[in-house]
């Protein structure tokens, strides 16, 4: 080598683009370095960089480089484990990276007595060392799906090329749907053929076309005949050719000769392709224990950084790590992870995070639901009930739904110091708080607070209704409303002096509640304490007005379409809706008590336990006190129809507010 | 005894002979003048590389030197493709020593040395795509696209030149 004919070149810098030394070394260098390749496929990509390594590769000359790549690169079968009495100690040795001990000599018996190493056959007859690494391992377009793929075809014996996933959903079609429709199907598997098995000889191959699929159909399993679907004619005027020249006792002596050899070579063919089929099995085993390796040692990585394997398998950099480790063929994943540590690390954190999250979700979803369909289920006395809303309200099927469970407190408090893989288990079991719900001391607290918010509702009612605070039993009540305006009105206790609340307070809050559910009056969540006063009759419910001219109401409950009191003394009819054109723009003669308070009203006497069909409860109900602001003075007890005499005092109201507008 | 050595770009060295004899190029040169203060002149090798040889010379000055038995060497290159810690420390240059330290070796004859050169370049390589090879050492793809065409052809067939 010292006197090596090509006297190697100082090396050129060159300032601008990055040199190429690699292109640059002799030859004899090149196999030298190429030859300590662990694996036939990475001389194989080594070959499709550029023309100088695939012309030295291709060359004839370089097939020692790929025999010692071949050789050294050998299949590892089992062949035996160490089960006389001791301990099998496969599974720990497979943990550590057991395949690494092969480069160890102390550990050869072992090894040998383990596996033993199947080197790749070699060529067939007169096959090249690189065309059979390419069958074997080379990249390859299915001719089947068109995709590109790296591995072996379907069949040895008739290499088509065939993807994994093609073979293995059509295990017995090895038509190749899209190498037939290729046109040019026959001269191609014909140079295939040849390639792959020049010994077979052109001339021989017209005769092995039409002899083929009898003499495989004899060697080979499937039908053969399938595997040849191909144009005869065209095979045919090929055959003419070949005998064209001969006299027919010629031909008849070509034919014997060459059905004799083609029977032979066919036969050592077949011969060859089982041999590197069962080689084939041994290397999918090798992989597969390789793939046991990584998974292991991917496994202890995890382990040791604290990571979840499931998470950590997720991961794009683990990804890509997982596949350069399946490329160089190593037993250890690990330090290819540890070049890229903190990727790793922190995308699987990501992803963790993310799936607890999502179980947690999940899990909440699932208990909202059940607590929405526990609702549906529940009785509820006299059919009144509680909006879906209020129900959830209630503190213990908050707790609930916040995936607290009464057999669960104790792990919710240890939670923080479990590992990770650990903590999601908690989020899991309490997806489910069926059993929980259906509990009698859950039972009890509900129905307990279910009657504190009955009791809150019916406050409320009276409240918005104008009844003031509740005296025990409605039935009694609804005697003394009975009794008429008078005695109704000592009963509503209104005190004079107490001013009627301001715009801004509780209609505005509590009317969309009354809109959404008209049997569940009041604001969901104060309603378990709160002890309702009187409400002034502005802010009551019954003081709810509709214009009957016109749909101008801007003022007031504009998502009910209801003017409020101060709406009806602001409300002015367009032109347009007035329709006359001396008509005045407001007139008490418009407004109307909207039909919406009277239901609501009715509905909530309904809870209150009153008659809603007695008019006399109805009319009381709908009684008012209304209070000026401009003036101190109550403008009488009175119902609408009441309202609707006393224009006289809206208008004062009307003229003085614009007045001190202007 | 100490041997002079002239690189191309004319510095000296001056070396122990059991150091300078790791490479068979001088040992043989030394063995066929016989003992000489001649400087011996390595117009292959520059200064910088050859310093790097001679540190690595330095280290293994106690090894067995290779019989040039074929057969046991290659028994040896069955087994491991692992690289010593200390050479893997000293191999882990930038990609121009690193070709040059091996050409070096090739010319001095260290077979040794030439062998982590070449398993370091093989472990680079390994494992990698065509793509990933080229960008790892600035190889340009020189094929045309018929070339190309015809390459992807023959990956399909596996065809034979």
């Amino acid at each position: 080598m010292a006197n090596s004919p090509r006297a190697p070149p100082i090396l050129q810098r060159t300032s601008h683009t990055p040199s190429c030394y690699i292109v640059a070394l002799p030859n004899e260098i090149l196999a030298e370095t190429i030859s300590w390749l662990p694996h036939p496929a990475h001389v194989l990509s080594l070959s499709y960089t550029c023309k100088r390594f695939h012309d030295l590769l291709v060359d004839p000359g370089s097939a020692y480089i790929w025999r010692r790549v071949r050789e050294r690169f050998a299949a590892l079968k089992r062949v035996a484990t160490l089960s006389d009495g001791g301990p099998d100690p496969f599974r720990q040795i497979s943990s550590t990276g057991w395949v690494d001990m092969i480069e160890l000599p102390s550990s050869k018996s072992l090894i040998q007595l383990l596996f033993e190493a199947v080197p790749i056959p070699g060529p067939f007859d007169d096959q090249s060392e690189y065309a059979l690494a390419q069958m074997i391992f080379g990249s390859k377009k299915c001719s089947e799906c068109g995709k590109r793929y790296h591995g072996k075809p379907r069949e040895f014996a008739m290499p088509l090329p065939f993807c994994p996933e093609c073979t293995q959903k059509k295990p017995s079609s090895s038509s190749g749907k899209h190498y037939i429709q290729k046109g040019d199907a026959l001269k191609d598997f014909k140079k295939h053929v040849l390639s792959s098995y020049p010994a077979v000889g052109v001339d021989a191959f017209a005769i092995l076309w039409e002899k083929l699929p009898r003499i495989m159909s004899h060697n080979l399993p499937g039908k053969p005949e399938n595997m040849l679907r191909v144009p005869w004619n065209r095979l045919l005027a090929e055959f003419v050719d070949v005998v064209k020249a001969g006299s027919t006792s010629a031909i008849t002596e070509f034919w014997k000769v060459k059905i004799t050899k083609l029977r032979e070579k066919t036969r050592l063919l077949i011969k060859h392709s089982s041999r590197l089929n069962e080689w084939y099995a041994v290397y999918t085993y090798h992989l597969q224990l390789l793939g046991d390796c990584v998974k292991a040692s991917s496994r202890d990585f995890a382990t040791s950084h604290d990571l979840k394997l499931e998470d950590m398998e997720k991961a794009p950099s683990y990804a890509h790590a997982l596949s350069l480790a399946n490329r160089q063929y190593a037993t250890d994943i690990r330090p290819i992870l540890i070049l890229n540590e903190s990727d790793v690390i922190s995308q699987t954190i990501k992803i963790e995070a993310n799936r607890i999250a999502g179980v947690a979700r999940t899990a909440r979803i699932t208990r909202r639901d059940q607590i929405e369909r526990f609702y549906k289920e529940s009785l509820f006395i006299d059919g009144v009930k509680p909006t879906l809303e209020t129900f959830r309200a209630i503190p213990i099927l908050q707790a609930l739904q916040d995936g607290i469970s009464t057999a669960e407190v104790k792990s919710k408090n240890e939670r923080p110091q479990q590992s990770s893989h650990l903590s999601h288990k908690p989020f899991s079991s309490r997806a489910s708080i069926y059993d929980d719900l259906r509990g009698a001391v859950v039972q009890d607290l509900i129905r307990l607070a279910v009657a504190q918010w009955r009791e809150g509702a019916e406050l409320g009612a009276r409240k918005l209704l104008g009844f003031g605070k509740s005296e025990r039993g409605g039935r009694k009540r609804k005697a003394k409303d009975k009794k008429g305006p008078k005695e109704q009105a000592s009963v509503m206790e209104v005190d004079p002096s107490q001013r009627p609340p301001t715009r801004d307070q509780a209609p505005e809050n509590e009317s969309p509640k009354v809109d959404r559910d008209a049997s569940s009056m009041g604001p969901a969540a104060p309603m378990w304490h709160s002890t309702p006063g009187k409400l002034g009759p502005e802010m009551r419910i019954t003081s709810w007005f509709v214009c009957i001219r016109c749909t101008n109401m801007d003022p007031g409950y504009k998502r009910m379409r209801v003017l409020d009191f101060r709406g009806v003394c602001a409300h002015e009819c367009s032109q347009k809706d007035w329709g006359k054109t001396n008509a005045k723009k407001w007139s008490i003669d418009c407004f109307n008590l909207a039909p919406r308070a009277i239901e609501t009203a009715k509905e909530m006497l309904k809870i209150l336990r009153l008659d809603a069909e007695d008019s006399g409860t109805t009319t009381a109900c709908l009684k008012g006190w209304w209070s000026c602001d401009n003036c101190p003075v109550w403008m009488d007890a009175m119902v609408w129809e009441d309202l609707a005499r006393t224009p006289k005092h809206i208008s004062s109201v009307r003229r003085r507010s614009a007045e001190s507008q202007k | 005894m100490p041997v002079l050595l002239v690189t191309s770009d004319n510095e000296q060295f001056r070396v122990e002979k059991v150091v300078a004899q790791r490479s068979v190029l001088i040992k043989n040169m030394l063995e066929d003048v016989g003992e000489s203060d001649q400087p011996i002149p390595l117009p292959n090798v520059t200064a910088p590389v050859l310093k790097k040889v001679l540190e690595y010379c330095d280290h293994h000055q106690t090894d067995p030197l290779p019989t040039g038995d074929e057969p046991s060497a290659d028994e040896s290159r069955k087994r491991t493709t692992d690289i010593s810690e200390w050479d893997q420390k000293f191999i882990t240059v930038d990609q121009e020593m690193l070709f040059e330290i091996i050409l070096a070796a090739n010319y001095l004859d260290i077979k040794p040395l030439l062998d982590v050169g070449c398993k370091t370049v093989a472990n680079m390589i390994k494992g990698k795509s065509p793509e990933e090879i080229r960008k790892l050492f600035n190889i340009v793809n020189d094929f045309t696209p018929e070339e190309e065409a015809q390459i992807k052809k023959e990956n399909e067939w596996a065809e034979d030149r």
